[in-house]
């Protein structure tokens, strides 16, 4: 698109006509956008106002939605590559090994065992405006892939998966987004160490505001993983200790919230394609 | 009213007085009109809470009943939150169109020259 096209895209609710001529409004002029596309200077708050109202009034217009798509994997590719620099700055054989394994991850759904008591109604306890809804399961579901990380989206579900209709009301289903990194690898256990790294995108970023890491065993040769929760699971205030409850039935191997998450084939295609459908908008807004 | 399924517990508060962040958080048309007539302001901002006003944790969760009444009293759309959105923001990213597109009218009502009006 020519900048003057642009620019007068941007300002046609401001531009007038006089006499039949057009009068362009002055608050935002098409060498204001020129100078600004080239990086010679920043747009004044006076003047970003009129496109920053643009972006919003047509945020849902088809070429809109693609460069806002573009933008959240740019900016979670960038977050992906800087959680492996922290984290796996050893660039071992045995590492790159365990990264070319991750692709069985990309594109499924795991499923945690069923929790044994809606967790969150301990955090609510704490956090009177708590966005975390009780849930009894926990989805996994890796979206992209990248070198050694991969980007993922956590879905606090309500009831058994089994005892979900094929419709559900999601509506209240939390949601959190965040990233399994790579750290480490064991060649006789044939499994890997990985940190999962989760946040809530409505509040700034702190374990008060539901930030979680876990540790995270993965055995390539197995459709599972394992996760060593800590206290904090994806709770955006101060939960106190806000460990999952399993059923007592299974024994000692979850002691200190470890959970095992296996993939999933039999979630309804409803269900399945909401969870996929999901995006972290906040990474844009 | 929809009530949401979240157990928010409020022990000494049940009786007392209305509370207008209460009333987002739990999408409670009653409470908010109560809380207005009280005297709360829809432009309060939490100051233990992210700094965010009724209608940012409205927003957040997606307490529809709520904002469809909220949206027809006087607040000031441009108020920020601690990490420096404000509530259409929040709308966008938890897919509550409809309630983005009223916060767009109020972000930018149109002046008595016919143009959208601008905050700066």
């Amino acid at each position: 698109m020519k900048m003057t096209r642009l620019r007068n895209v941007i300002m046609a609710d401001f531009d007038t006509i006089e006499n039949g001529k057009p009068v362009p409004d002055r608050s935002l002029g098409r060498e204001d956008l020129e100078h600004w596309m080239k990086g010679k200077n920043y747009l004044s708050v006076t003047k970003f106002q009129y496109v920053d109202r643009w972006i919003r009034l047509h945020r849902n217009d088809e070429i809109f939605s693609g460069i806002l798509t573009d933008l959240l994997e740019f900016k979670e590719a960038a977050q992906r590559k800087s959680l492996v620099e922290l984290y796996a700055r050893d660039s071992s054989n045995s590492l790159e090994e365990a990264g070319r394994s991750l692709p069985f991850l990309e594109g499924n759904i795991f499923l945690s065992e069923v929790l044994d008591v809606p967790a969150a109604s301990e955090a609510a306890h704490y956090s009177r405006y708590s966005a975390l809804s009780d849930f009894r399961q926990i989805a996994i579901y890796f979206r992209t892939l990248g070198q050694r990380s991969a980007s993922v989206t956590v879905v606090y579900i309500d009831k058994p998966i089994s005892q979900l209709n094929p419709r559900p009301s999601t509506e209240q289903w939390s949601v959190c987004f965040g990233y399994l990194t790579l750290v480490g690898q064991d060649e006789i256990m044939l499994m890997s160490d990985a940190i999962l790294h989760t946040f809530r995108g409505e509040f700034p970023g702190s374990a008060n505001a539901g930030t979680s890491v876990s540790n995270v065993s993965l055995y390539f040769m197995d459709e599972y993983f394992s996760t060593s929760w800590f206290s904090q699971i994806c709770s955006q205030n101060l939960t106190g200790h806000h460990e999952l409850m399993l059923p007592d039935d299974i024994g000692t191997k979850n002691i200190s919230g470890r959970c095992e998450f296996k993939k999933s084939s039999h979630i309804g295609d409803e269900i399945s394609n909401h969870i996929k459908s999901l995006t972290n908008r906040y990474l844009i807004w | 009213m929809v009530k949401s399924n979240v157990s928010i517990k409020y022990e000494e508060d049940d009786f007392g007085p209305p509370d207008i962040f209460r009333a987002a958080a739990n999408n409670d048309v009653e409470e908010l009109r109560r809380a207005l007539a009280d005297g709360q302001s829809l432009d309060t901002h939490h100051l233990e809470f992210y700094r965010m006003t009724p209608m940012h944790i409205a927003c957040v969760r997606k307490s529809a009943d709520f904002l469809h009444e909220a949206l027809s009293h006087q607040f000031n759309a441009w108020t920020r939150d601690a990490n420096g959105r404000i509530s259409m923001d929040h709308a966008i990213a938890q897919s509550m169109d409809d309630v983005a597109d009223r916060l767009m009218e109020k972000l930018y009502p149109i002046g008595p020259d016919g143009k959208p009006a601008m905050p700066y």
